[in-house]
């Protein structure tokens, strides 16, 4: 089997790192979006947990918004 | 569990490290790969989390220096690039699971429930495996023989499997004992072991007590009742004397093995169950199904892996380990002061032909327990509790001796008396 990675073009060179730069914000905000949940079920304070989770959704629509710029110039 | 993080991200690092927390882990969060080679030996942990790009280097180098320390340890990688190279590198280097990111908590629960599960049956495995070495023992089997050691490599291949099992043996032997060992072995431990004798109950009543009925199924059922196969659902259920199950009901359970289904007496619901079989009879099944009490296609179906337990008769090597090991059990509860055996009365142990087994052996090993008076049991108190055959057992103890001891008047007796 071939590795897609080692064949890819520029674009989709650009379209993995697009991906793997976007994924690490989402990752974080579900984890903290989570953790806000089991939080809250506990009666503890989620605000931290909440404000990590919207820093990171703001750092992946930042990130998605650049992305899809550079992507449709090229 | 001690969990390694080792992850660049701060918002993931703390993401992960409050999961793991509150999934009952120990973790310590790191962000490079050199942070983690420092604290390996200091941290000590038995699982790694690592990404697998880290600002100073490769993530999988990070396990392999810490599974080259300690090769019990497990990983889970993170990675943001799905390649079929770096998966087939992990799994090379011994990571037990891959998490795609963006990481969804419910996926990073689930792998590490499965790994902690699987960590916890083989510690058990391992410390059961270590205690058999030690001591003969393989939960609450005992037996140094080579027939037992048969039986307990038989168990614990079929452990970790889910393929039916039928245990044949004498009453006595100890078939439910094998059935609650395969499930403590078993990935089914956390779930529940049930236990079913089919001779116990009445025929008529069997199919609602294994398969639960409906509310108004039948006179006297004024509820719903879930049977022993739902209550056994995700774990083991053992149905013992299974030759004693008439044969209508040897069709339905046929159905429900093949199907995974099964309806209640009185439903029109099928319900999906996951239960592994453990089957017992004390006949030899082959002649039961001669004599038409057990159906051929059941037998097939039941007998995928089958264990025959020697009768203690012909394993009587162990039978002074088994007499010590009811003798301590019977002191932790009795607390009356009896430390030990006159090797005179281990001898006439091992004399006896013990018809009833090893559930005799544990009823005569009580007995001469609350009849000893002092720390030692001595073969005169067996005499009297093995009749018939006790005299030729303890003389047969006393010639292997080789001691003349004089026989007690009043003993002699008892054994002209007896013959």
């Amino acid at each position: 089997m071939v590795d897609p990675a080692k064949s890819d073009t520029p674009l989709e060179l650009d379209l993995r790192r697009f991906f793997h730069d976007l994924a690490t914000p989402l990752s974080g905000a579900s984890l903290h979006l989570e953790r806000a949940s089991r939080l809250i079920a506990r009666g503890e304070d989620p605000e931290e947990a909440l404000a990590t989770a919207r820093r990171e959704l703001h750092r992946a629509f930042d990130l998605f918004e650049r992305g899809r710029a550079e992507l449709l110039k090229s | 569990m001690r969990v390694l993080v080792v992850e660049d991200d701060v918002a993931i690092r703390r993401g992960l490290e409050s999961s793991l927390r509150d999934l009952g882990a120990q973790p310590k969060a790191v962000g490079t790969a050199g942070e983690a080679i420092r604290v390996l030996e200091e941290f000590n942990p038995e699982v790694l989390v690592v990404d697998l790009n880290l600002p100073d280097g490769d993530g999988l180098e990070v396990f392999r220096a810490a599974r080259e320390a300690n090769p019990e340890r497990d990983g889970i990688v993170l990675t943001g690039q799905a390649s079929l190279d770096s998966a087939v590198e992990a799994l090379r280097a011994g990571v037990s699971d891959y998490l795609l990111k963006p990481l969804r908590p419910a996926q990073l629960e689930v792998v590490f429930q499965r790994l902690s599960a699987r960590r916890n049956l083989e510690s058990e495995v391992e410390s059961l495996r270590a205690e058999l070495q030690e001591t003969g023992k393989l939960g609450e089997l005992i037996g140094k023989s080579p027939a037992m050691m048969k039986v307990f490599e038989a168990i614990r291949r079929v452990a970790v499997s889910n393929a039916p099992v039928l245990v044949t043996g004498q009453s006595g032997t100890g078939k439910e004992v094998v059935a609650r060992t395969i499930h403590r072995l078993s990935r089914r431990a956390s779930a529940p072991f049930v236990a079913f004798n089919c001779a116990a109950i009445s025929p008529t009543l069997i199919e609602s007590e294994l398969f639960g009925h409906e509310r108004g199924s039948f006179t006297g059922a004024d509820k719903r009742r879930v049977g022993y196969f739902e209550e056994a659902n995700g774990g083991t259920l053992l149905l013992d004397e299974i030759t004693e199950m008439g044969p209508e009901l040897q069709v339905k359970l046929l159905r429900v093995l093949e199907a995974k289904t099964l309806r209640r007496v009185g439903g029109v619901q099928d319900l999906r169950v996951d239960v592994r079989l453990v089957s017992a009879t004390n006949r030899n099944p082959l002649d039961a199904i001669k004599d038409n009490k057990l159906r051929e296609d059941l037998y097939y179906r039941l007998n995928v892996f089958p264990i025959a337990l020697p009768p203690l008769s012909e394993r009587r090597e162990d039978i002074a380990l088994l007499a010590e090991h009811f003798r301590k059990q019977i002191e932790d509860q009795e607390r009356s002061g009896v430390q030990s055996w006159d090797p005179a009365a281990l001898r006439a142990l091992e004399a006896y032909p013990w018809p009833g087994n090893v559930r005799e052996l544990r009823n005569v090993v009580h007995r001469a327990h609350v009849m000893t008076e002092g720390d030692t049991i001595r073969p005169d108190v067996l005499e009297e509790l093995l009749p018939a055959v006790a005299p030729r057992a303890t003389a047969a103890a006393g010639a292997s001796r080789g001691a003349s001891r004089p026989t007690p008047a009043g003993s002699e007796k008892k054994r002209a008396r007896k013959r």
